[in-house]
């Protein structure tokens, strides 16, 4: 808590005031106030209070349905990418397996694609007309359309969340308290059930809050395979935009809303209480592989079927790009690229330019945060960081529908325009910026900025010369990131994109609902292609590891 | 000095964005027009592109359903952002003038048949299309029955989750077939033929149009659509039968309407669209996708006529005031455990 003295002492600095002043307000602008209307549109009745709304969708079973459906959905995927993710985390960090640094390209990769790419895969190889089952298989299915079909496309899609977070945790285990364990007679299982699962079980657990909340945000996929198995995120939308019926999509978004961001900040509170760090002086932090030979065998196969599936789900698009009709006609074309460069190139175009905008604006605004909020001491800063980080919690549907309804009328007339598109991007991924500054601040001593101000510069002389050259990786992560997911973006863009400002992700959904696969794939896989040719720019201009980048998509 | 410079940058960069975004109030004309389209992908494409060649202004387009569209116009009525609503069912053109959404225009280019426009010059036909059955001739074969002839055949146990229709919600194709059902068989029977149907039906999807692909590809035996779309398909050599019920069809007057309150600046490049979208080159490219124009063009070999075909005398003005409650119907006592795809 600041004491009043430095209160006083952040008044001696007007910039910093202002800067402060201005973050609440934009925070509050387009992130508050667009909540604030969703909750208002869904709790008035002509004019007047009411839970009139509510107590419809809860007297309808097709309602009822959407929400035990997206729990339920949540539970299982969450689960299933945990297992997968920590079995991926234990293999490359604790088993000893063989090509370790493939199988950490592999399990990061699903993070940089558009969300409902693997659904389209999906379609394509497992779907009524699919290569598999109706091809080879011969089978007549309705596909894995439903709850199959999504439990599997969402594993793929977010195991590496829980990946990400699990290595991060095993790599600070210790090995030399395994060692120990080990040379004291206790079986390898013994380590693992004692030892290592015990230390990993707060990230194990805050891994599977965050998949449960992604999984039940998520938009893409229910959408393109959902099919009879309704969730809340389709069900808003189609209320929202198919049925026009405001009220009622507004209320499936708060119904979204309300267990995310109880999640999230449960998921929070344990990674902030549970970091068992096992710091024991120096240790050689090189252990033997935790495992025997016959362990090493079944988690290489693991990896490696895990690894077959997503390069499937790659090569599948890649290759339905050049089919004529799939499913009926198999012969070889190119028309699907010069029909998607006449109906999608100004799309992709400005797609790409508004999500450049957002990128460089998000990262400064994260660092500005962060060094806020970590470097300064004002009334009001832990509001900060909680308003800055709320975001990440709200479900896209609930931005989106926020957004239309706030900004639409005076005094924000922005609906349709280029400006409410990056205001989505910049305030979706702020949060992501944030948390990487933070990080990255926390571990830059504050003395070497006193010693900047004790020898005479201003608070924005250190910012500028000596904070910010030593945040710069953090600086470039929050803005890969936010590049990746404002080029995927779907859940929120998709009620906010106009007749002139269009989005690359909206039109391949588009594209897949009639029927047009070909011309799908061919926009996902120059999607793809535009975001791996981006990160790999970002790597060479700054000289940054891959490593570097990816620790913030956590 | 270099945040303070960074703060400024951003605000600028945000009230430019907003500037240039917002649209010119003065009423100074621009070569732009913000269209809603609910005409198949690929015409919209060439239409728009004639148009723009022909006269210079650019179209700014964006497809969306007929139901995705009025809910579109009323979401943005405080605020509407496009000029021209092009295509789509009838009964939506005239549902969205019953909520004040769209506005009146005497297009000097409006010779279609009296029936086929609003008296009051809200909107303009375009096409009629009417509902029919498409077949897989595969699927046929493969399930041992005859394509549908009527829709009491539509629901025989043979085509158990083999038919597909559009959610009536959504779709303005799909609320023809629930208005033309309670025309026919009035509405308590007409619920209960939805409710037979729905035994027969695997899924319902948000986009008219999609039944009819999903039944070419053979992902369906058979889809509810209109009789153009059907003969567009069995003309790029899809295996589809095309039937019309026998008991007698719904049908749809596409049409355009300018959308009120629209931006200012576009209003006669609007009107010009409008105008343009009734004439002969519009009709043309209409037509070459096998649709029948109201205005007199060579038609495609194989496009169905109106007079051809057993229509019922259907009462768009009826419809288009029921369609909410009627579609919540629908939803209670069908879509309860229906599906939306």
């Amino acid at each position: 808590m600041a004491t009043t003295a430095q209160n006083r002492a952040i008044l001696r600095e007007p910039a910093v005031v202002a800067t402060i002043i201005l973050m609440f307000l934009l925070l509050g602008l387009f992130i508050l106030y667009p909540i604030f209307s969703v909750l208002r549109l869904s709790l008035t009745q002509q004019g007047s209070f009411s839970v009139d709304v509510y107590r419809e969708l809860f007297n309808r079973p097709r309602y009822l349905r959407s929400i035990t459906n997206s729990v339920m959905l949540g539970t299982v995927v969450a689960t299933i990418a945990t297992i997968v993710g920590f079995v991926f985390a234990f293999a490359i960090y604790r088993g000893g397996i063989k090509g370790r640094r493939f199988f950490q390209t592999m399990a990061i990769l699903p993070i940089i694609s558009p969300p409902f790419m693997f659904a389209l895969s999906v379609i394509l190889l497992f779907g009524r007309n699919g290569l598999v089952t109706a091809r080879l298989l011969g089978l007549d299915t309705s596909g894995l359309y439903g709850l199959p079909g999504l439990i599997l496309v969402q594993t793929v899609n977010l195991f590496p969340i829980a990946y990400l977070t699990l290595s991060g945790i095993l790599q600070n285990i210790d090995p030399d308290l395994e060692t120990g364990a080990m040379n004291l007679g206790a079986s390898r299982f013994t380590v693992f059930r004692t030892i290592t699962v015990p230390l990993a079980i707060p990230g194990i657990l805050a891994s599977w809050l965050v998949v449960f909340v992604t999984s039940m945000t998520d938009f893409g996929n229910p959408i393109m395979i959902g099919g009879s198995f309704d969730v809340l995120s389709v069900q808003a939308y189609l209320e929202f935009t198919g049925m026009g019926n405001l009220p009622r999509g507004a209320a499936l978004a708060v119904l979204l809303l309300i267990p995310t961001v109880l999640v999230y900040f449960l998921q929070r509170a344990i990674m902030k209480r549970g970091s068992y760090a096992t710091v024991t002086g120096k240790s050689s932090r090189r252990g033997r592989p935790n495992t025997g030979r016959g362990m090493r065998v079944i988690l290489m196969t693991f990896c490696s079927a895990v690894t077959f599936l997503v390069v499937l789900f790659y090569g599948t698009i890649v290759f339905g790009s050049f089919v004529r009709l799939w499913g009926v006609d198999w012969s070889f074309t190119l028309d699907h690229f010069s029909y998607s460069w006449d109906v999608g190139f100004v799309t992709l175009r400005n797609t790409i330019m508004l999500a450049l905008i957002a990128t460089p604006l998000t990262a400064f605004m994260g660092l500005i945060i962060a060094f806020l909020t970590i470097r300064k001491h004002f009334f009001g800063r832990s509001a900060l960081s909680f308003l800055s980080l709320l975001s990440y919690a709200i479900p896209g549907t609930a931005i989106g529908i926020g957004y239309v309804l706030a900004f639409n009328a005076a005094p924000f007339r922005w609906s349709g325009t280029a400006f409410i598109l990056v205001t989505a991007y910049v305030f979706r991924n702020v949060p992501i910026a944030v948390e990487s500054g933070i990080a990255a601040l926390k571990q830059i001593s504050a003395e070497i900025e006193e010693s900047s101000t004790n020898l005479g510069a201003n608070s924005s002389q250190t910012f500028r010369q000596v904070t910010l050259p030593l945040i710069k990786p953090a600086f470039f992560a929050g803005a890969t990131f936010t590049f990746v997911r404002s080029m995927t973006a779907i859940s929120a863009i998709i009620f906010l994109v106009s007749a002139r400002w269009n989005h690359v992700t909206v039109l391949i959904l588009a594209q897949t609902e009639i029927m047009r696969l070909g011309v799908a794939s061919v926009m996902s896989t120059i999607l793809i292609i535009i975001i791996m040719a981006f990160i790999y720019l970002i790597m060479k201009a700054t000289g940054l590891k891959r490593d570097q980048i990816f620790s913030s998509a956590q | 000095m270099k945040r303070i410079a960074l703060v400024l940058l951003i605000a600028v960069l945000a009230v430019s964005l907003a500037g240039a975004a917002g649209r010119g109030e003065t009423g100074e004309q621009v070569n732009r027009v913000t269209a809603y389209t609910t005409l198949d992908e690929e015409l919209a494409r060439q239409v728009f592109n004639a148009f723009t060649s022909e006269t210079g202004i650019q179209v700014d387009w964006v497809r969306l359903s007929t139901g995705e569209a009025v809910a579109r116009m009323e979401a943005e009525a405080a605020n509407p952002q496009a000029s021209i609503w092009f295509g789509g069912v009838g009964i939506g053109h005239i549902e969205a003038q019953q909520k004040g959404l769209t506005r009146p225009y005497q297009s000097p280019a409006a010779t279609m048949p009296r029936q086929f426009r609003d008296p009051d010059h809200y909107w303009h036909g375009i096409y009629a299309g009417m509902l029919a059955f498409a077949s897989n001739n595969n699927v046929m074969s493969r399930i041992g029955a005859e394509p549908p002839q009527s829709w009491e055949d539509l629901t025989d146990p043979v085509f158990r989750n083999q038919v597909q229709m559009a959610n009536p919600g959504s779709s303005g194709t799909s609320y023809n077939v629930l208005a033309t059902m309670v025309q026919l068989l009035g509405e308590d029977e007409a619920f209960e033929y939805m409710r037979r149907l729905d035994n027969n039906i695997v899924q319902y999807t948000r986009s008219g149009s999609a039944p009819g692909r999903n039944a070419a590809l053979g992902e369906v035996g058979v889809a509810i659509g209109y009789s153009h779309d059907i003969v567009r398909l069995i003309s790029e050599g899809y295996p589809l039968s095309i039937n019309f019920p026998s008991e007698g069809a719904g049908f749809e007057v596409a049409a355009i309407s300018l959308v009120a309150n629209g931006p200012a600046n576009q209003a006669e490049a609007a009107e010009r669209l409008l105008d343009w979208g009734l004439g002969e080159t519009a009709a043309s490219l209409y037509a070459s996708q096998f649709v029948v124009p109201f205005v007199d063009v060579p038609l495609a070999e194989g496009a169905v006529p109106i007079s051809q075909v057993n229509v019922i005398d259907q009462d768009d003005v009826w419809a288009a005031a029921e369609r909410t409650r009627l579609v919540d119907k629908w939803n209670d006592i069908i879509g309860e455990n229906a599906r939306t795809e």
